[in-house]
């Protein structure tokens, strides 16, 4: 594609709208979590937004219409393309944007525009969409090991049900005491919830929006879709806030009409039933949690109650919280499918997540995304500050009395 | 005189056409665009417009970041409209009467602008030291801060002769040319008003529609995963 083709086609009108509301009053600088470990003001959001403006000036400004479209020095998109790529995608930036820019989804679109021109993803996330073909997720593992290692053998899954659990690609390979955890409490609250085989358990599609190389998502989405729908699910659940977020936002736009099931987030579903009496805590916990707000979880789908809701509900347990928490809490480094391209800015994000909460004296870090969980868990690695790493499941699934009969 | 003249009408209607032309360029790129039934895409409540336009007038995003800077920016935007909305006695004939009653107010607004703008310089640059200081706002800074100095000076120590100031901005409205008035500021203050014209920011116009959108965001994040 030349780089004179116009750059707004993979823009809706609002972010088109929301590149010229920019004041680039760089307020932002301080919530982003890429600035505070490189501080690097070339990569800032404004900056990001200037060059991506220049862009759309020089092929579709008014000079450009009177007189012709500029061709844009290669070495400027490439640049561009780096400092969108490696962005977490947080949102932290649009969360505290005086004008209120909605940068959790202009970022991935801006990839996507330049994944389309040939000069993005960056690094291994080039290969994703054939790994995702091959193996059916993005970490190039055999189908056959998604659920083998985790899943609690007195725990059975019915063939049928109106509640589903997807696991998640991360979950399944990456954050299995997490997954263990969902299942678990799932035996304990009694309802019976079924599952895809490990095969048709495929991507969510979320890696591959993130790094803007969205031509699978549509396959993929229509696949999960009607595979659940085919077993008769009303419910759909995971504990992935990656997941749960494509899924509620952007499932019904690629399936082409509504759901024909619901999504929840796993805390949801427990502090319902705990709620209700269906769950109930076996015994208490004489510990300091802090819990760590997922961005795509609390700026994205608007779930910060609930899992503060479980943890008050333990016996003991104190809670604090981090300076930046809720919808504004700060980014743990998992973020935007740069982790594994950008590392060392991933784990120092994550390293501060950690130091933060061992200035806050807290026992455990508590987390609610298997992301977050694997990520501060590499961050720690050869580090002084320690601190143990539980997901909220696992947890809660330590704490729950599990009298009742095991789902089938 | 005359050379002038023609110069400084010229320049007005050039930078007039670069104004209008950038946004038609703009509107015309964003109606192109297909609407998207995405989450959130549903219509403004009036409740939601109401408080969208609370966050609009009082910049509660702002004061939520940063407040210390939040004052000088609001009384920097009040100012600055209160000015315009005041200079409008030269563009219209008659003067309506509610241009007549926003006088005191812009004169007030004419010495507060000058003083909001140093203040948020002195918030950004050596107070709060940003990292990030765009290049495009700074030169906006500066036209803003000359604009406003030359009006105070022409308003308090070199008043130009008002009349025939009126006759030439009104001459170039109704394309009755009339001449430059003989005020080397004057001159001053209308040449970096072009400047400011073909400078405009964008988010004069763009940054209330967000504020909508990102108010609508807030309101409805809610609905996301819980209700639907």
């Amino acid at each position: 594609m030349k780089n004179r083709n116009c750059f707004t086609e993979s823009l809706t009108a609002q972010q088109l709208i929301e590149l010229d509301a920019c004041t680039q009053c760089g307020e932002c600088l301080q919530f982003c979590p890429i600035q505070d470990v490189n501080g690097r003001p070339a990569i800032s959001p404004p900056e990001k937004i200037r060059v991506f403006k220049e862009f759309i000036r020089a092929t579709e400004g008014l000079k450009a219409r009177l007189f012709g479209p500029r061709d844009i020095d290669r070495q400027l998109l490439e640049d561009f393309t780096k400092a969108v790529f490696e962005c977490t995608t947080c949102g932290a930036c649009g969360q505290h944007c005086p004008v209120g820019i909605f940068t959790q989804r202009l970022w991935p679109t801006l990839r996507k525009e330049m994944v389309k021109r040939g000069f993005g993803p960056i690094g291994g996330q080039a290969k994703m969409p054939a790994v995702i073909k091959d193996t059916g997720n993005p970490y190039n593992m055999p189908a056959e090991d998604r659920f083998k290692p985790w899943f609690p053998e007195d725990v059975k899954a019915a063939e049928k049900a109106e509640i589903a659990y997807y696991a998640g690609c991360t979950g399944a390979y990456s954050a299995q005491p997490m997954v263990r955890g969902d299942v678990l409490v799932l035996k304990a609250i009694g309802e019976p919830f079924t599952m895809l085989p490990p095969e048709e358990e495929v991507c969510c599609g979320f890696p591959l929006f993130a790094s803007g190389q969205h031509d699978m998502l549509e396959t993929l989405t229509k696949r999960l879709v009607q595979a659940y729908k085919a077993k008769g699910v009303k419910l759909l659940l995971s504990s992935c806030p990656c997941c749960v977020n494509i899924m509620s936002r952007d499932w019904p736009i690629f399936y082409g009409q509504d759901l024909p099931f619901k999504i929840r987030h796993m805390t949801q579903f427990a502090a319902e039933a705990l709620k209700s009496g269906m769950l109930k805590i076996r015994e208490g916990l004489s510990e300091r949690l802090i819990y760590h707000d997922p961005c795509y979880l609390s700026r994205g789908v608007g779930i910060t109650e609930e899992p503060r809701t479980i943890l008050r509900s333990i016996p003991g347990v104190e809670l604090v919280e981090f300076d930046r928490y809720g919808i504004n809490s700060r980014c743990c480094g998992a973020g935007g499918a740069a982790r594994k391209v950008y590392p060392e800015n991933a784990n120092a994000i994550g390293r501060s997540t950690i130091d933060e909460a061992v200035k806050k004296k807290a026992d455990r870090l508590i987390f609610s995304c298997p992301a977050c969980y694997a990520q501060v868990n590499e961050g720690m690695q050869n580090q002084d500050q320690r601190i143990r790493i539980t997901d909220i499941m696992e947890l809660l699934a330590s704490l729950v009395e599990s009298e009742k009969k095991s789902t089938s | 005189m005359w050379t002038l003249g023609i110069v400084l009408i010229l320049g007005y209607y050039l930078s007039l056409l670069v104004l209008l032309g950038t946004y038609a360029a703009k509107v015309w790129i964003w109606v192109k665009k297909k609407p998207v039934n995405g989450v959130g895409s549903d219509k403004v409540t009036p409740k939601t417009f109401l408080l969208a336009a609370g966050d609009i007038l009082f910049f509660r995003r702002l004061l939520s970041v940063n407040d210390v800077l939040w004052l000088g920016e609001w009384i920097f935007h009040l100012s600055f409209v209160l000015v315009i909305l005041g200079h409008l006695r030269y563009f219209l004939n008659p003067v309506p009467q509610w241009v007549w009653a926003l006088q005191p107010f812009g004169t007030v607004a004419g010495y507060a602008l000058p003083f909001a703008l140093l203040y948020i310089s002195t918030v950004k640059f050596l107070v709060e030291k940003k990292k990030y200081v765009s290049s495009y706002n700074f030169l906006l800074l500066i036209l803003i801060f000359a604009l406003s100095i030359s009006g105070l000076l022409m308003k308090t120590v070199y008043h130009p002769d008002i009349a025939s100031v009126k006759t030439f901005v009104m001459g170039m409205v109704t394309f009755r040319f009339g001449a430059v008035p003989g005020s080397a500021l004057f001159i001053f203050h209308f040449a970096l008003f072009l400047a400011l014209m073909v400078n405009l920011p964008t988010h004069i116009f763009a940054a209330p529609l967000v504020l909508i959108g990102a108010r609508q965001r807030e309101e409805t994040l809610s609905r996301v995963i819980h209700e639907k």
